[in-house]
């Protein structure tokens, strides 16, 4: 608990005013942390918690770049219908490539997706919800095209190390996450890139006039959302060796809840990528309390729904004060 | 004129306050019955804020306001135009999606049964206004297709079908062509014919003496006379607006070393807001760009800095032609712009003090890898400490500062990047007297460092104190270039010649 408080004090501690009622409700999630391993057996094991950390990283990897889209000031809803492309893609490739090559073809049709997301929102001026609700459809209709409507399976097992391999005793997924984790905080923290991606967010106009390419930029955190997309997608299939057209439903709104309850800000400027990290287990512990406990998983979207509007109302009602 | 002898409005020590201003110092005034009243005055000079007091967007903080001969204390401007008044707003406040017929009844609209609206009886109403008003506007039409003219017509149809009494007119006939402007003075004639009493706002004195009868002129807050019109002329209405010459501390300062050229306009032209523009301004002076609202010099700002592109025209920089068609064209060739807003375009508001002031030069911070905070802090601090940047910590969100200190935020940004031509629109808008003064002094040491600031304002004390050269700008054009030691009078009178021309 302690190390944690503390990565997440020394993440917020120069945010000012803001940062009090993220880490109330940090805490508060936190609080919720400690009652469910209390109340719930089985829940403090080393296989549970490796198993809730593993469940994260796909959606973790994803958030990661919705963070980014949303730290710019846009929207991507259309991660989850990437995902399920990119999953497909990744096992159907490897038929007529190494498997290598055919993660490297992902990966660039994950980011051309993004490309084409941020040039309509960006250069056409679509809202992003708007854009990335079109895309959703036409990834998912790729999807379907592409597979023909059924599920892929059957890949390299050095394919599959990616997505059920250990390393000692820590699986895969995780390692690759938390990498994800330490390269994009450094990213977003430390470089130019991530100052203007939060610059464009925070106030596009005076952000051009301070003579930064800012559409660059604004394309550029859509570009990131869709390469994320995709690296999820690669783990997804390597964990399930399949692919069905159907994968990834709902992810995309999974991803937008970690990124918030991370402390991102809806209406950008702002976030962390560290936070997701926080964001994305919380999630799951209380999905994974569900499921311990025997709580019908229908529920879970109810809880959800509920933890997104709660956040978001927060934020924004705080702003609309302001 | 007046039949009944209570005057319609009356002020009566009418006072208003913000932070570090008095905008309205103890105002008395009357408005007649059925009279076209001229409110005249310097930017700054409280007109509109007398405006809002009047129609119950802000309350007042002293004095007594009668109207129609009753004490009234108007909470919002839905009681003000309960009672009567009026507001047609410089910008448009139809709905532009919306048809004429649909705006001017937004909020009165005529219904039947349930609610559903009754449109013969709407239609009908509308036509009579319409004929009684003389008045041909096209009641189907989206507002967003109507000249603004025409959208001046419907927001006054708009008020007469409240039974507005009294119409307050805010710079009326900006954007308009002189036919046009002939046509809303038969339109106000004809309302005062009527007895509806009309406030008409403007910065040009040629209008003033063609539609007014009385004249009131307010100077820093406070009323200097109301007279009637017959009996003023131009020269006397511009000295009741600058009053005394403060000490010429201009006339007195020693002369700017100009150094060579920096910027140069060629026949720059854009849309209606910049004809034909061509000028010249040299490394360390002070260029002064003044005009009225709506005379093209923040269009010319923008033009200049690549936020607009020119229709036509060339740009110098350092001699050489230089195509500036976006800010980071702007900034790659020397220029630093501080906008008008500088809440809405010039500052990250949520974002520490020193991202913001590192943005236009972060490249410069960054090694092939990583930004280095300890070279951004140290920059950052250097200059907070120079401007004398009123702060906490350089981690401090901007919003929390004061106008002043977010003014010199936005000028530390362009000294970090270290631009050779600064456009500053508006610098000292809204910043209590102490901090502008500084900022004046800022820009001074700036151009004797050798910088070119082109110093863009509608305060004329200000611009004749502070510039070495001033531009005076009038309908898109420059109409005159002053030297330093031009008197306040001058300038008005070359600012206020006239619309359009």
């Amino acid at each position: 608990m302690n190390g944690l408080s503390g990565l997440w004090e020394r993440t917020w501690a120069r945010r000012g005013g803001f940062s009090i009622k993220k880490y109330g409700l940090m805490i508060g999630f936190l609080f919720i942390g400690v009652i469910i391993s209390i109340i719930t057996p089985n829940f403090l094991t080393a296989t549970n918690l490796l198993n809730i950390l593993r469940q994260s990283s796909i959606v973790g990897v994803m958030a990661i770049g919705t963070a980014f889209v949303i730290i710019g000031g846009g929207f991507d809803i259309s991660v989850g219908s990437l995902l399920a492309l990119a999953a497909a893609m990744s096992l159907k490739l490897q038929a007529s490539m190494p498997w290598y090559a055919a993660i490297l073809v992902v990966l660039l049709v994950g980011a051309l997706a993004g490309l084409v997301n941020g040039v309509l929102t960006a250069k056409v001026h679509i809202v992003a919800i708007i854009t990335t609700l079109g895309t959703m459809t036409i990834l998912r209709g790729l999807t379907y095209l592409y597979t023909g409507g059924y599920p892929i399976t059957g890949s390299s097992t050095e394919f599959q190390f990616i997505g059920s391999g250990y390393v000692g005793p820590i699986p895969f997924p995780i390692i690759v996450f938390l990498a994800m984790v330490v390269v994009w905080q450094f990213i977003l923290k430390k470089t130019t890139l991530g100052r203007y991606a939060c610059a464009v967010g925070g106030n596009k106009e005076a952000t051009r006039l301070s003579g930064v390419p800012v559409d660059f930029y604004h394309i550029m955190t859509f570009v990131i959302g869709g390469l994320m997309a995709a690296m999820s997608g690669i783990i997804y299939a390597a964990r399930l060796n399949a692919a069905t057209p159907l994968a990834g439903q709902g992810y995309e709104l999974d991803a937008i809840a970690s990124c918030v309850i991370g402390g991102t800000t809806v209406s950008g400027g702002e976030g962390s990528i560290i936070g997701i990290l926080i964001g994305v287990l919380l999630l799951n512990i209380v999905n994974n309390m569900f499921n311990l406990l025997g709580i019908q998983v229908y529920i879970q979207y109810l809880i959800k729904g509920i933890i997104i509007l709660t956040v978001v109302g927060f934020d924004s009602y705080s702003r609309h004060k302001q | 004129m007046t039949q009944n002898p209570v005057p319609l409005l009356r002020l009566c020590g009418v006072s208003k306050k913000f932070p570090g201003v008095q905008a309205l110092d103890s105002i008395d005034l009357e408005i007649g019955r059925g009279e076209v009243h001229a409110l005249l005055g310097e930017n700054g000079a409280g007109k509109s804020t007398l405006v809002k007091v009047v129609a119950g967007v802000y309350p007042r903080d002293g004095g007594r306001l009668f109207f129609d001969g009753r004490e009234r204390a108007f909470a919002s401007p839905g009681e003000a135009a309960a009672a009567g008044i009026a507001v047609i707003h410089q910008e448009t406040s139809l709905i532009p999606t919306l048809t004429v017929m649909e705006n001017v009844f937004l909020g009165i609209e005529r219904t039947s049964f349930l609610n559903v609206i009754d449109e013969r009886r709407t239609r009908e109403e509308f036509e009579s206004v319409c004929r009684r008003l003389s008045f041909d506007l096209p009641p189907d039409r989206q507002s967003r297709w109507l000249s603004v003219a025409e959208q001046k017509m419907t927001e006054i149809l708009k008020a007469m079908v409240r039974n507005a009494t009294f119409l307050i007119m805010d710079e009326p006939t900006d954007a308009l062509s002189d036919d046009e402007i002939e046509h809303l003075f038969r339109i106000i004639r004809d309302l005062r014919q009527r007895g509806i009493t009309v406030l008409y706002i403007t910065h040009y004195l040629e209008e003033v003496f063609t539609i007014s009868d009385r004249i009131t002129v307010l100077r820093d807050g406070k009323k200097v006379g109301t007279q009637p019109t017959a009996g003023l002329d131009h020269g006397k209405v511009v000295k009741l607006m600058v009053g005394q010459e403060v000490t010429d501390e201009a006339a007195s300062r020693p002369v700017a070393v100009r150094g060579p050229e920096a910027i140069r306009a060629e026949r720059l032209s854009r849309g209606r807001a910049v004809l034909d523009v061509s000028f010249c301004a040299f490394q360390g002076e002070i260029l002064g760009i003044t005009g009225v609202l709506g005379s093209g010099k923040t269009e010319l700002a923008r033009l200049l800095f690549g936020a607009d592109r020119p229709d036509s025209g060339n740009l110098y920089v350092q001699g050489r032609p230089r195509k500036i068609s976006s800010p980071v064209d702007a900034v790659a060739n020397g220029i630093g712009m501080l906008p008008e807003d500088r809440k809405r375009d010039g500052l990250i508001l949520r974002h520490e003090v020193y991202k913001n002031v590192t943005i236009a030069a972060l490249g410069r911070f960054s090694g092939w890898l990583a930004l280095s905070r300890g070279r951004e802090l140290a920059a950052v601090n250097r200059v907070v400490q120079d401007l004398s940047i009123k702060i906490r910590d350089a981690g401090q969100a901007v919003t929390n500062l004061s106008g002043g200190n977010q003014q010199k935020v936005v000028i530390a940004k362009w000294l970090v990047a270290e631009k050779k031509v600064l456009i500053m629109d508006e610098p000292t808008r809204g910043i209590d007297v102490g901090s502008k003064v500084e900022i004046h002094r800022i820009m001074r040491r700036l151009a004797n460092a050798g910088a070119c600031i082109i110093f863009i304002s509608a305060e004329v004390p200000e611009i004749v104190r502070v510039s070495d050269r001033i531009l005076v700008m009038r309908g898109g054009r420059i109409a005159a270039e002053c030297p330093r030691g031009t008197s306040q009078e001058q300038l008005v009178t070359l600012m206020l010649k006239g619309n359009g021309q």
